[in-house]
């Protein structure tokens, strides 16, 4: 199972992509637990559930590896997310963005970021080269993974 | 909520991130079991073919469709099927030819990241059939198959129940 982040930042004044990054990400070994049990039926119950709801950054640094069960060094906002999908290249794809606001996270060294599944397993992590936030800039972190 | 509705900037263009490493493997044991006797043996043991509408499946269960008929969920696979075609299986098959089904009877996870089913095709069912092929079936939606394979050609007679082992390991 496969999963790309790409990150894009934005000039908050012109709402205009300024750069933009793909990173292949790590899926961990959790999400591929919640997946065997979801294609038996076991989808968990309501407050635990096994799908991916959130994404959630980061200041760590840390390699991620397919053992990760959190962020290193997480902090807030964490960003409900919902899926949309698609089918490219003979692949399909469930996507998931969130976006950092002019106003949200400034002043963190963002390195890291996660998706969240709704009983909390950490599905993949990525981490990156420094996003220093501020006003000026929002942030989009497009999240793709393979079916 | 999420703020996604906020910004709609433009897309970056697409990327070349394709590659064709399987992600999904699995695995069926197909055992004879004499009823009379309780005599068993292995008929069958192979690799299947993922079909693509397993991960098509796999993909809205990442993202909680779970209830694609109904109101409890459906999205899950809930039975083995037998057929009569032996043509060779491909990515795209989406059905099984005059389908006989089984229930699967027990579902364990030998790994975190594999899922075995187990069912069993009864002495009663499918006698006089010639089998060639079988596939994992989610319950809902339609087309139904997850995975297929076929085997040379066996006539299922009511001496025997065929046992099914189908394991599936999520790489």
């Amino acid at each position: 199972m496969k999963g790309f982040l790409e990150i894009r930042k934005i000039c908050a004044k012109t709402n205009k992509i300024i750069s933009s990054e793909i990173h292949e990400n790590t899926i961990t070994s959790a999400l591929r637990t919640q997946l065997a049990h979801m294609l038996a039926g076991d989808v968990g119950s309501s407050g635990s559930m096994k799908y991916i709801d959130r994404m959630q950054f980061g200041s760590g640094s840390l390699a991620e590896t397919a053992a990760d069960q959190y962020l290193q060094f997480p902090i807030t906002p964490i960003k409900d997310v919902t899926p949309s999908y698609s089918y490219t290249g003979g692949y399909y794809y469930v996507e998931f963005e969130a976006f950092l606001e002019a106003d949200e996270a400034n002043g963190f060294p963002i390195q890291e970021a996660g998706l969240l599944c709704e009983d909390d397993t950490l599905a993949a992590r990525k981490t990156f080269n420094t996003v220093d936030k501020t006003n000026e800039y929002i942030f989009g972190f497009r999240w793709k993974i393979r079916g | 909520m999420s703020d996604k509705n906020k910004h709609h900037p433009p897309q970056s263009p697409p990327q070349n991130i394709e590659d064709h490493i399987p992600e999904i493997k699995g695995k069926i044991v197909l055992t004879a079991k004499n009823v009379k006797t309780g005599e068993k043996k292995v008929i069958h043991e192979d690799k299947n073919m993922v079909v693509k509408n397993l991960r098509y499946n796999r993909v809205r269960l990442l993202g909680g469709s779970f209830l694609p008929v109904g109101d409890s969920p459906t999205r899950y696979i809930g039975q083995i099927g037998f057929g009569t075609s032996g043509t060779a299986e491909t990515e795209d098959d989406s059905s099984l030819t005059g389908m006989v089904t089984a229930t699967i009877g027990t579902v364990t996870y030998p790994a975190s990241n594999s899922v075995k089913f187990t069912g069993t095709l009864g002495s009663t069912v499918g006698n006089g059939v010639v089998f060639r092929e079988a596939g994992l079936l989610f319950i809902a939606p339609a087309p139904y198959l997850a995975t297929r394979v076929t085997f040379s050609a066996m006539e299922k007679s009511s001496m025997w129940q065929w046992e099914v082992s189908w394991t599936l390991i999520l790489l």
